[in-house]
């Protein structure tokens, strides 16, 4: 322990490069700040933190300066004090200032008026960041009232060109705290601080637009920007929220803890939760930072349940709608009746989906998209020592080196991307195989672009610490040996792994490489896979996951279930093969995202969806189902750890949630055992189900498809809303991806600057004649 | 004809020179000696800075020491049927003293003959591009000791006791920095050297790389070695071409001598050098942004400590030191330190390298001991004010540099004495001002530099700078108000105290020294609305005496408004509301009718004559 004086006050601490401020920090001593931000390094720029410290010169930062032991700090004299505050009439001379210094800012503050637009020159309500600014704070706290100095604002044109955030630099105070969290935190560098003098301002290298520059659209500028300089367009003007709800987003596999701020019962913003918050530590990617209010506020929602009446589909009562279905199911014949669940729903909802399929229809086709790949994960992991692997990402910092195979992650999962960037920062080696962007190009250590097949071949003789590895020079081969030789390895694998000949192979062969202590990350495309696939809903899968072959497991359930269709059945490719043959009766699909295509010939389509789709026009009922800020349940998250989905917004119209649908659907047909009142109650029945699965024999059923129209294989859908279809800017962003993503050329910074001098002279060539 | 009775021609091609188009002479030399037949007589090489700036282009032909200054091309001819074949050297090209003397040896020049070249002795003697030439004068000797003789902790010792201070301009101990560097745990460290030299005015850096590089390379591996670096960083402006090409040689000739790379000189020390182009912001050259630079990042400094010996570049301990602190080091080596330390004063010893600019009569390149006073300087060396005009202020250390009047022209020259003079030794900036100057106009000048040179990173220096700016364009401008001087004084300790760098924390030193020094210049601006120097435009006024005017239209003809007005044979007058005050009119008036004065825009006289249309 070491002793430091802190204003008079004995402080012990640990001496373990923590600096002055920390110290401070700790024991409750406010030292005011504006670029400091507890996820970035310091920075000592704004200089509000500057300290007086005996026996050194001058004023320096208590957020750069080691504390060390018997220093004595004064924080808060008058001569700092002054000094302070002259520094910040420096700033205020930049900044629209009136809300600082407004004779009405007690009022305001109350009562919180809605935005009237004064002149952008005020800066009063034209600024989003009214109620949190952190300038504001400052200034208070040194007492200031009045300016110095004659305002000059910069006059910069709001930049609005780029998709989903508006970027006013007028209200800039030059923190860096945004381009530092792009650089250092999310490895993108999108942006700098570009010319200098007091023309210094935030931009991009060469002032292209973002989409140009690299950004992905993450948000984590706009989080750490403490003006309001940076804001979602979406949210940009709603006022204070009624109230500010932490759930989870399953627009992917990670489950980001996200705060939604609501007003009016409705989704109006959602912001990443906590830095303290697992698994995502106040980060999020482009869909659940600027695309869940957009989502699930769609005008287009399905608002009551519907049945195809002459032809027409008419809105009917809950009662009615049910009563047809469960006539339908009723008098079906059990085999010709498929169940197309969706990865998207909860692990409960997925559960008594089953159940309704196995026990109530006694059918056993139960599938759901995308599959198979967390069913290849069980089977080839089926051992425990082997399963064990899957750890929480946090466990990155564990391991010696990482290797990507099977997608580029900084695309689908950014917030892992982000958790991976700060090892390699680190000097951690990163190995790519296969699809690489403009990120992970400049991240890896080695990228091998073997694709498809041949990454088999690759792994195998890989995990034999061979030096044969197709696809990569002598070089590239030996570093990769060098590498995966030493220590424990972290394993990221996508679901391109399918394209493998035998993928179980393949990740049989990464397994191995990582060693007993690697860890394994299965980057599950779509959201709750590992929560359906607990539920089992497979043909050849009950819930728990195991395997239908496996005895105890079966009378387990059967026991449970009081009887059931708990024999193997048809998966998704054979339902629609059936279809196509005219040897399916009936379909209830709960996954508008799945293509209808094939499945015409079936005379009676059940579709459960909060959205329309193509479905819409081929059933004879929809029933209509809420979205995940509108239920409870729990979503399995990559990491397999439960995250917990809760109800926050009221949902359109009379849409119920998944399960309540099929518990009600199980009563009606008369089987006992769906009474179930909450989602506890079926997470609790759930979890009685252990994972017991049978090794390997995971068979490649189809190829594994890019979900994407336009050759992106990365094109976001929710439960049948094509999310780009319905978001411009997203749209734009994702078409702007392939062009972003070609590799960089080796060109040097002087070649580039003479190509782009090159370019504008021809440009204007081309303008004077 | 043996070796020794060669006629060496030494042709200048340093800054100075250069732009005084002294590549063409060399051609026209080379030229003329080949036709001639005197290949084998006559040795022509080019030089680095040669030093006496003002004469340019100036040659230099050894071994008699002549010294032939403004070489014009057409002077070639003669030189060469004269000089070189009837051995009678051209007298009309010899340096004219003030006083009207010719002077045929630059040794006995004044310029020459006050200095004492330590770092710049090299520089004009030897081919920089010819490392044999270097080796020749003992070139290498020192890192040859260090390498052979010394352990590393010895040769940190040897700079140590020799007193050495940074010549970047800080004057931090170099030996107490090596050490610091040396004792820094970790096995990877780095050495720089700082060739950045941003300051506009200044060419000490550049003009030693491109006149003598080797000394300083030497330098660079004996600090590696004594630190104990692998590798090293020459980072140097981009700017300089002429600087990166003579490196560049220097480094491959070094390299092929096993100056550096694996085991140099048969030791077990081996060495990497680098060399790195600066983007050629002035902030680059401070240390931390340089290796931030270096690293790939904006130059934007960060707040030391760390140091840099402590975590420096790629966060490894780093050793940076100045061109001229480094070619010292060499010397050192090689002479030893206690020769080294009988040289300038205690607390500073060695020599001073200053740029000598402005209104002096001898511009050039200057090294004179530690200690030695502004007058030797400016006087004796630099022979005077120009045109006999009245010494006013010099202005030491570049933009961030002080301002000190004439008052202060004993104080002797060292890193403390300036400091506590409010001016500081800076990187080696000397500017020179006679009475024609205001300084509130030069401080204005000055801080504009370093107001478009901030980095921007912390507010103090980018806004502060900017607010001073305006407060001195207020007072140059009339409009200045009481408190205006109070106001400043503040915001310059508000921008001394804040920043974070030494950019912001001595861009206020111009403004500093001249309200020190100067403050009734200032008051006189404020209180009387006038220009003392009649420099600031606002405050000055352009009108015609009538009594003197001859009528001969001079004024109306250049006056690019029409402000000057008449007729042939009519009185002319300057109509006011027109004049933009360009002061053309006032140039070309003819001397003997001397009819356009310059007079405070607010005095009785400008009233009388002025307020008269
Ligand atoms: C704004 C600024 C510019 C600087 N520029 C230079 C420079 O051009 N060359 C230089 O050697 N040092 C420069 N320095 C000083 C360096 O930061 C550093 O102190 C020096 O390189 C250390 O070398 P020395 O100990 O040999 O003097 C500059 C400092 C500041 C604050
Ligand atoms: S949104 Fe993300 S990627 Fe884009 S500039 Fe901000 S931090 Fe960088
Ligand atoms: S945009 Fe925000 S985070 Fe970025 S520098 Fe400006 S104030 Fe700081
Ligand atoms: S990373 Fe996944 S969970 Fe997180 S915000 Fe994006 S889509 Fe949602
Ligand atoms: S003092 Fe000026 S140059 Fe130095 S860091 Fe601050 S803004 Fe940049
Ligand atoms: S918080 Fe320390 S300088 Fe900004």
């Amino acid at each position: 322990m070491a002793t430091i004086f802190i204003d008079g006050r004995k402080i012990e601490f640990e001496e373990k490069g923590k600096t002055i401020l920390d110290v401070a920090r700790e024991s409750g001593i406010y030292i005011p700040t504006l670029c400091d931000h507890d996820e970035l390094e310091s920075h000592g720029g704004c200089r509000m933190c500057i300290v007086e410290v005996e026996g050194m010169r001058g004023f320096p930062p208590a957020c750069t300066t080691a504390a060390k032991d018997g220093m004595e700090v004064k924080t808060a004299t008058d001569n700092l004090m002054t000094l302070k505050r002259n520094i910040m009439q420096l700033l205020l001379m930049e900044h629209p200032s009136a809300c600082m210094v407004c004779a009405e800012q007690e009022g305001c503050n109350k009562y919180r008026p809605d935005p009237y637009k004064a002149g952008r020159v005020t800066g009063c309500t034209t600024c989003p960041n009214r109620y949190t600014c952190q300038l504001r704070e400052v200034v208070e706290f040194l007492g200031i009232k009045d300016l110095d100095y004659l305002p000059g604002y910069k006059e910069i044109d709001v930049e609005r060109e780029d998709p989903f955030f508006d970027r006013d630099y007028n209200l800039c105070i030059l923190c860096a705290r945004c381009i530092r969290v792009c650089d250092d935190v999310r490895g993108t560098s999108a942006i700098t601080f570009v010319k200098r003098g007091h023309e210094t301002r935030v931009d991009t290298s060469f002032g292209v637009s973002h989409i140009d520059s690299g950004c992905w659209f993450c948000g984590a500028c706009i989080d750490v920007c403490p003006t309001g300089s940076l804001k979602p367009r979406m949210t940009k003007w709603t006022g204070a929220p009624d109230s500010v709800e932490e759930s989870t987003c399953v627009l992917c596999s990670m489950g980001c803890q996200t705060q939604f701020t609501i007003k009016w019962e409705r989704v109006m913003g959602s912001e990443p939760g906590a830095l303290e918050s697992a698994p995502n530590h106040g980060h999020m990617c482009v869909l659940g930072r600027f695309c869940i209010p957009s989502l699930v506020n769609a005008p287009d929602r399905i608002k009551s349940p519907h049945l195809r009446k002459e032809g027409d589909s008419v809105p009917v009562s809950w009662e009615e709608a049910l009563g047809e279905v469960s006539r339908l199911l009723k008098e079906a014949s059990p085999e010709r009746v498929g169940f197309l669940g969706s990865p998207q729903m909860s692990s409960e909802s997925a559960y008594v989906f089953h159940k309704l399929a196995r026990a109530g229809v006694k059918s056993p086709n139960v599938d759901f998209q995308g599959s198979d790949f967390p069913a290849l994960i069980h089977k080839e992991l089926a051992v425990d020592q082997d399963f064990a692997r899957i750890r929480e990402l946090d466990y990155l910092k564990e391991v010696d080196w990482i290797i990507s195979v099977g997608g580029d992650f900084v695309k689908d999962h950014q917030v892992v991307a982000k958790k991976v960037y700060k090892e390699v920062r680190q000097g951690k080696p990163l190995i790519v195989i296969g699809d690489a962007g403009a990120n992970l190009h400049r991240w890896s250590t080695v990228h091998v672009s073997v694709q498809g097949k041949d990454i088999q071949k690759l792994l195998i003789n890989l995990a034999e610490h061979s030096k044969k590895i197709p696809g990569t020079s002598y070089t590239q081969a030996q570093q990769l040996v060098e590498i995966t030789g030493k220590g424990k390895g972290a394993v990221l694998v996508g679901p391109r792994i399918l394209e493998s000949i035998e993928p179980g192979l393949s990740l049989r062969a990464l397994v191995r490489l990582a060693g007993v202590d690697g860890a394994l990350f299965p980057l599950f495309p779509l959201g709750n896979e590992a929560g359906v696939i607990k539920a089992g809903l497979r043909p050849e899968m009950l819930p728990g996951p195991a395997s239908i072959t496996v005895k105890e497991a079966k009378a387990l359930l059967e026991k449970a279930w009081g009887g059931g269709n708990l024999s193997d059945g048809l998966h998704l490719v054979e339902m629609r093969q059936k279809a196509q043959k005219g040897e399916l009766d009936m379909l209830y699909i709960a996954d508008g995202s799945i293509s209808p295509e094939g499945f015409e010939k079936i005379p009676t389509i059940i579709y459960q969806s909060p959205y329309p789709s193509e479905w819409s026009d081929m059933a004879s009922v929809i029933l209509p189902s809420t979205t995940f800020v509108e239920e409870s349940g729990t979503f399995i998250n990559l990491e397999l750890k439960p995250l917990k989905m809760k109800p926050i917004a009221k949902a359109p119209g009379t849409a119920r949630q998944d399960w309540q649908i099929f518990a009600e659907l199980g009563r009606l047909i008369g089987t006992d055992g769906f009474d179930h009142q909450t989602s506890e109650d079926i997470w609790e029945e759930l979890s009685h189900f252990t994972r017991s699965i049978e090794v390997g024999g995971q068979k490649r059923r189809a190829s594994w498809k890019p979900a994407s129209k336009e050759k992106n294989d990365w094109y976001p859908r929710y439960r049948g809303a094509v999310i780009p279809e319905r978001i411009e800017d997203l749209a734009t962003f994702i078409k702007a991806l392939p062009r972003r993503d070609t590799p960089l050329s080796d060109e040097t910074l002087d070649e580039l600057v003479k190509r782009v001098q090159k370019e504008h002279a021809s440009r204007a060539k081309e303008v004077v004649s | 004809m043996t070796e020794s009775e060669k006629i060496e021609v030494l042709v200048c091609l340093g800054t100075g020179c250069e732009s005084a188009k002294s590549d063409l002479l060399y051609d026209k030399l080379a030229e003329q000696v080949k036709k001639k037949k005197l290949g084998d007589k006559v040795e022509i090489t080019r030089i680095g800075c040669h030093g006496l700036c003002q004469q340019a282009p100036v040659i230099a032909i050894e071994p008699e020491g002549l010294f032939y200054c403004q070489v014009g091309d057409d002077d070639i001819a003669e030189i060469v049927t004269s000089h070189f074949i009837k051995g009678e050297p051209v007298e009309r090209l010899y340096y004219e003293s003030p006083e009207g003397e010719r002077i045929p040896h630059y040794k006995d020049i004044p310029f020459y003959s006050k200095q004492h070249r330590v770092v710049l002795k090299n520089s004009g003697h030897i081919d920089p591009g010819s490392i044999d030439d270097y080796l020749a004068v003992g070139g290498y000797k020192g890192l040859e000791r260090a390498l052979k003789e010394m352990s590393p902790e010895e040769v940190v010792d040897e700079v140590l006791n020799s007193g050495l201070r940074g010549r970047g301009g800080a004057g931090f101990p170099a030996g107490l920095k090596w050490k610091l560097g040396r004792n820094a745990p970790g096995h990877k460290k780095y050495a720089i050297c700082n060739a950045d030299e941003g300051d506009p005015g200044a060419f000490m850096d550049g003009s030693i790389l491109v006149a003598d590089p080797h000394s300083v390379l030497e330098g660079l591996s004996i600090c590696a070695y004594a630190i104990g670096a692998d590798e090293a960083y020459v980072y140097v402006r981009h700017e300089y071409p002429a600087a990166v090409a003579s490196l560049k040689k220097a480094l491959k000739d070094s390299y092929e001598r096993e100056f550096w790379g694996e085991s140099i000189l048969g030791s077990k020390f081996s060495l990497q050098i680098h060399l790195m182009e600066g983007a050629g912001a002035f902030v680059c050259g401070e240390e931390t942004a340089l290796m931030a630079s270096i690293e790939g990042r904006r130059g934007m400094p960060r707040p030391r400590p760390p140091f840099p010996t402590e975590s420096g570049l790629w966060g490894k301990p780093t050793v940076i030191n100045n061109v001229k602190s480094l070619a010292n080091a060499s010397v050192i080596l090689r002479e030893g330190w206690e020769w080294f330390k009988s040289i300038g004063t205690e607390g500073s010893p060695g020599t001073a390298i200053f740029s000598l600019t402005g209104k002096v009569r001898n511009t050039g390149l200057v090294e004179v001991p530690m200690g030695a006073t502004l007058r030797n300087i400016i006087f004796d060396v630099g022979g005077g004010v120009k045109e006999d005009r009245t010494f006013k202020a010099v202005q030491t250390g570049g933009p961030a540099g002080g301002c000190l009047p004439a008052e202060k022209l004993d104080l002797p020259v060292d890193f403390d004495s300036l400091r506590e003079a409010g001016a500081i030794m800076g990187s080696g900036g000397m500017i020179v001002m006679d009475e024609t100057t205001c300084m509130v106009d030069v401080a204005r000048y000055f801080l504009s530099f370093t107001q478009q040179e901030s980095c921007g990173k912390c507010t103090p220096c980018r806004m502060g700078t900017l607010q001073m700016l305006r407060i001195l364009d207020k007072i140059r401008e009339g409009r200045g108000e009481d408190g205006d001087i109070e106001k400043l004084l503040e915001l310059c300790d508000t921008v001394v105290n804040g920043s974070l760098c030494g950019l912001g924390q001595n861009a206020p030193n111009p403004v500093l020294t001249t309200i020190e020094y100067f403050r009734d210049e200032y008051e006189a601006h404020v209180k009387d609305n006038t220009c003392p120097a009649m420099v600031c435009k606002e405050l000055v006024k352009f009108v015609i005496d009538p009594e003197k005017c001859t009528a001969c239209g001079a004024c109306k003809r250049i006056c690019p408004t029409g402000a000057a007005q008449g007729k042939k044979d009519v009185i002319h007058h300057i109509q006011q509301d027109l004049c933009i005050k360009c002061g053309a009119c006032y140039e070309v008036c003819p001397p003997k009718a001397d009819a356009v004065m310059k007079i405070p825009a607010h005095s009785e006289l400008a009233r009388e004559i002025g307020g008269a249309k």
